[in-house]
């Protein structure tokens, strides 16, 4: 073996290491290339794994303007699934359907279906869930799903809406805020495996995308109260539903949206949707004679009509080109006010005349007429206002009195809300606050306003509107004990589509009220659709129910007073004597009573309480000063109270009016809501704190003093 | 150039090879844990990651005891371990197990193992090569029956391995052997036609096999066929392309999550480029030329004739499939199944790689050792 072979071969050897070593390093210079001057492969990197999660949020919650929750949303367990993982098929479904309760062959079929993952039970309760739990399947789980509840169920419901199962609101509240309670869908960007797993993040917290929650202007204690009273009088009326709103003068909010029939927001899957609507916001109708007070407030503030001229009702037969109209009584010369307190047709027709149509329709509009209110409610109506180019004279004569005009409940009130605070048309608020999750509430600004009347006007319009309460008004059934009432009766003949005439047996009975009338606290329309009592006007149907409104209404406010009247015996189905409670009993209803009847055409000042109760009572420990204690309701022996029901609002309670009952009945309520009990003196209880139809939790204070009738 | 220089040569060569040696070593078990870690489901380290440790573990010791054997026991032993392998080569035809469409597995009776013959017979067939061209009457050429010889030894395992199919090792037995005839002198003219002959014998394989030919297609045009035929390669463009220049993070990697198929195998490379980028492909590019640079230097420094091609054998061995797979792997070849020593999951390979990096000390032993007598 040679030295010089060696060499030679180790020559070769390293011509052929450098080759290699060349390679080397052209691969490092390819591999430069790919990962920095190729953007291909980043490029298709991101697409391949990138992929964007859609977070669903969590709903945001509706509230009173007090804060009790009306629509939450909360988490139920839902049972799923996952048909491969299953062991033993029979022994699952078995076991299954004993914990939830149903036909196991259904189950059976659930789990053997072609697909990695199946719901078997959603939204259960909380017990299901658990008996599932126990069962320890394999295969088989448990998921929490969000789940729009409504706490006091049909309360408010038409007003709410309701979302359906995705979480979009589609009614109602839920509908026009669907976007602040939504939120927005957080898009986070994510990466997949190959096989489509996720890679997650360390997980993602739905509540820090949460939607916001609304606090409503709805006051769930009067909201419950006008409920109550309104299904009371349909009831006691055979009518077919009705509607009340309450909204406040001074700031436009809607203080409550009573409806009736009721709708369960939770049952919208069984409802069609049309029956889901809000009436209020929705509908219009014809508003008859409680639109007499636009026509006169319209010539009163064109300085077409004075405040004490007077006007000749014809006796009531009035010619207008096309027809002759009839009053309901014949009537001589009447002032504005008097026209407006037996509600003339005529008279208002002939008031009508002294406008232009142009002017009379701008009138209409200033109050809200013909347009959206603006009140944030969903495909709200404008209601039916025609142009006044088209108006020939009978038209004019008939929307003076209210025909040939559609409002809605909510129209109505707003423009009410202009006669009651001095002239300024005020939108209607529905939402008071809102707030982003983990933040503060944020009040909600207040909608647009403007001059629908002059002052002048407006306060000579309510002074006209409390003659309409008096005992010879049509309204008398509206008064309120020590608080003056404004406000005007309306009696609608429906319109009956099919026959294309006005109907002869179908009527709807509108009163549009404020109290007390000097400055109204609170503005009140009721509707009473289609009662079927003898007396099926306004002022037997609807006036009694705003009376009942008024009186929790003002309770707000610490102004407390009871309705004068029931609804007559000849507005009921039953024919049946008005013994609703003992304060109303204390004030015959066919009987005027002198005393609390002063001067006719002045507005009876209230006795105002002297303390300045808070806007927003936080709880029920307010002490209401009774305005007159010695009149307060001193039962009569034969007019025994019954003991009144106990409403629960979740796990809360509408504080009834307890004033006339026996210590005997109160100890009946108190066995069945703890309250922390004192009481004052002998007797029937006069007085409550807190007042009735504050919402309580158990155990709060709750004091009476008893006295007056000792037997 | 005296005995002492030499031996510090030989010395410093055998540090530099066990360090690059190391340092792939230590790279492959780290690609290999984080490449298997989706493989894995709940447990916390990956099986296939114990596995190459035990392996490596075991690799260690055979590298040591090939490292003892005398070069003069190893020219004795190289037929017949050749012959042994090319049995066990043949065995797979007949017994072999099946993976991946390929007849590649012998099992081992009793331990339930199994192995690759054709590894081994790569490095048997350096042996039994070298052997043969090592027989010489002083003459600085290679004989005609020498080359004729040597080019059977490649050709027969190689034959066997198309049979498998594998075509990877094929290629490799065949460039190893003419790498080796290269070396010990054969003259050029005389290797052309065998190496148009492998060319041409390649180019008719690949036509008649359409799964070869599949792999040509998506080999040129990757892009255009990134969900058929390319998408393998694309799947490696895009781990290259992700890690950038500093990489994503050892751990991090996307493309091992069932998007780069053989990501813990054949593909390692790119599972390293995503997660370390362009420095973690240099650094590995660059550890194979140091074991190249330091096994050559082994070589040279070796004082006869089967020493030196048993060097230049093992070197290639080492060094020549790592160059294929990155270059497979960066789409610069097309696909073979070619494994990345020390860095690709799988034992054979592995054992036989340190089995190689014993040979290549026990070439370098008794010239660095010569300076202690």
């Amino acid at each position: 073996m040679s030295r010089s072979d060696l060499r030679g071969a180790g020559a070769r050897l390293r011509f052929l290491g450098s080759l290699l070593g060349l390679c080397f390093l052209l691969l490092a210079v390819r591999a430069a290339h790919l990962t920095i001057t190729d953007p291909r492969g980043a490029e298709r990197g991101r697409a391949q794994t990138g992929t964007v999660l859609r977070v669903a949020t969590a709903r945001g919650a509706i509230v009173d303007r007090l804060g009790a929750e009306l629509a939450v949303t909360m988490p139920a367990p839902s049972v799923y699934a996952v048909p491969s993982e299953i062991t033993d098929l029979d022994a699952a479904a078995a076991g299954l359907a004993k914990a939830l309760g149903r036909d196991a062959s259904g189950i059976r079929k659930r789990l053997t279906e072609a697909s990695s993952f199946v719901f078997v039970a959603r939204w259960l309760p909380e017990k299901e869930a658990r008996a599932v739990e126990a069962l320890g399947l394999s295969g088989v789980g448990i998921v929490a799903e969000p789940r729009r509840t409504y706490p006091l169920g049909e309360m408010a419901g038409r007003l709410l809406g309701f979302a359906n199962i995705d979480g979009e609101g589609i009614r109602g509240i839920e509908q026009g805020e669907d976007e602040w309670l939504r939120g927005q869908d957080r898009r986070i960007a994510l990466e997949r495996d190959a096989r489509g797993r996720l890679l997650a993040p360390g997980g993602v917290d739905p509540r820090a995308t949460a939607g916001g929650d609304v606090a409503l202007t709805i006051d769930s204690a009067l909201q419950a109260e006008t409920e109550h009273a309104l299904a009371d009088v349909v009831k006691m009326t055979g009518a077919a539903g009705g509607v009340v709103v309450a909204m406040d003068p001074a700031t436009g909010d809607i203080l409550a949206v009573a409806e009736s029939p009721v709708l369960d927001p939770a049952s919208f899957r069984t409802t069609p949707y049309p029956l889901t609507g809000s009436r209020a916001f929705l509908e219009a109708d014809e508003p008859g004679s409680v639109l007499k007070l636009a026509v006169v407030g319209a010539a009163l503030q064109a300085d077409v009509l004075a405040a004490d001229e007077l006007i000749d009702c014809e006796e009531g037969s009035y010619r207008v080109p096309g027809k002759t109209l009839h009053d309901a009584k014949p009537h001589g010369l009447l002032d504005p006010a008097g026209i407006l307190r037996v509600s003339s047709n005529i008279g208002a027709a002939k008031i009508g005349e002294r406008l232009t149509p142009e002017r009379h329709h701008a009138a209409l509009r200033a109050l809200g007429f013909g347009a959206p209110t603006g009140s944030g409610f969903p495909s709200e109506s404008a209601g039916l206002l025609r142009a006044p180019e088209g108006w020939r004279p009978l038209d004019q004569a008939t929307i003076s009195f209210g025909q040939g005009i559609n409002v809605t409940p909510v129209q109505l009130a707003a423009a009410g809300v202009a006669v009651a605070n001095g002239g300024t048309w005020r939108t209607p608020r529905l939402i008071s606050a809102r707030r982003r999750p983990g933040e503060d509430w944020v009040p909600e600004p207040t909608g647009a306003t403007h001059s629908a009347l002059s002052r002048k006007v407006a306060d000579q319009l309510r002074e006209m509107l409390v003659t309409v309460t008096q005992d010879d008004g049509t309204a008398s059934h509206a008064t309120l004990d020590n608080v003056a009432v404004a406000g005007k009766t309306g009696t609608a003949q429906k319109f009956d589509p099919i026959a294309g005439a006005y109907s002869n047996s179908d009527y709807q009975g509108w009163f549009l009220g404020m109290a007390p009338a000097a400055d109204p606290q609170v503005v009140i329309v009721a509707m009473i659709d289609e009662p079927r009592g003898r007396s099926h006007g306004g002022g037997a149907t609807a006036a009694p129910l705003f009376a009942r409104v008024a009186t929790a209404a003002l309770a707000r406010n610490a102004i407390v007073t009871t309705p004068r009247h029931d609804v007559p015996a000849m507005a009921r189905v039953d024919g049946s004597e008005p013994t609703r409670s003992a304060a109303v009993s204390t004030a015959p209803p066919v009987e005027p009573e002198p005393a609390a009847a002063p001067e006719p055409a002045a507005i009876v000042e209230t006795t105002t309480p002297a303390p300045v109760v808070p806007d927003r009572p936080a709880s029920g420990n307010i002490e209401v000063i009774l305005a007159r204690p010695e009149k307060a309701p001193a039962a009569s022996p034969s007019a025994l109270r019954p003991t009144p029901e106990i409403s629960w609002l979740g796990d809360r309670v509408l504080l009834p009016d307890l004033r006339g009952l026996t210590p005997k009945q109160v100890k009946e309520i108190t066995d069945t809501v703890p309250f922390s009990l004192e009481i004052r003196g002998d007797g029937r209880v006069v007085s409550q704190v807190p007042a009735p139809g504050t919402i309580l939790g158990v155990d709060a204070p709750l004091r009476l003093t008893l006295g007056g009738d000792e037997g | 150039m005296s005995a002492r220089q030499d031996a510090m040569r030989a010395t410093e060569a055998q540090g530099a090879l066990l360090a690059a040696v190391g340092l792939l070593a230590a790279c492959g078990a780290v690609a290999v844990f984080s490449a298997t870690a989706p493989l894995a489901m709940d447990q916390t380290v990956p099986p296939h990651f114990l596995r190459h440790a035990a392996a490596l573990t075991i690799g260690g010791f055979v590298a040591f005891a090939a490292s003892r054997l005398p070069l003069a026991t190893l020219r004795t032993l190289s037929l017949p371990l050749y012959a042994l392998s090319l049995i066990a080569l043949a065995a797979t035809l007949g017994v072999g197990r099946t993976a991946g469409g390929a007849q590649r597995w012998l099992a081992i009776p009793g331990m339930g193992l199994s192995f690759q013959p054709a590894e081994l017979v790569k490095l048997t067939t350096v042996l039994a090569v070298a052997f043969t061209l090592s027989r010489k009457d002083g003459r600085a050429e290679v004989t005609g029956r020498q080359l004729l010889t040597a080019l059977g030894l490649a050709i027969l395992p190689a034959s066997l391995c198309l049979l498998q199919p594998d075509l990877g090792s094929a290629v490799i037995l065949c460039v190893l052997a003419g790498g080796l005839l290269f070396v010990a002198g054969a003259r050029v003219s005389h290797l052309a036609l065998p190496a148009l002959c492998s060319v041409a014998g390649l180019g008719i394989y690949v036509a008649l096999r359409p799964y070869a030919l599949r792999r040509w297609v998506g080999f040129l045009d990757p892009w255009s066929r990134a969900s058929t035929e390319g998408f393998q390669l694309v799947q490696s463009f895009v781990a290259f392309g992700r890690g950038g220049v500093t990489g994503v993070g050892v751990g991090d990697g996307r493309q091992k999550l069932f998007y780069l198929p053989e990501a813990h195998n054949d593909f390692i490379l790119s599972v390293v480029a995503e997660e370390t980028g362009l420095i973690g492909v240099v650094f590995i590019l660059g550890a194979f030329a140091a074991l190249l640079v330091a096994g050559v230097r082994i070589a040279i420094g070796s004082k006869d004739r089967f020493a030196l091609l048993l060097g230049t054998g093992a070197t290639m061995l080492l060094t020549l499939p790592a160059a294929l797979n990155a270059a497979v792997v960066m789409g610069c070849l097309p696909t073979k199944g070619l494994t990345l020593p020390f860095l690709s999951y799988g034992r054979t390979s592995l054992l036989v790689s340190c089995l190689a990096v014993g040979l290549l000390i026990a070439v370098a032993r008794p010239i660095a050792e010569r300076r202690r007598r």
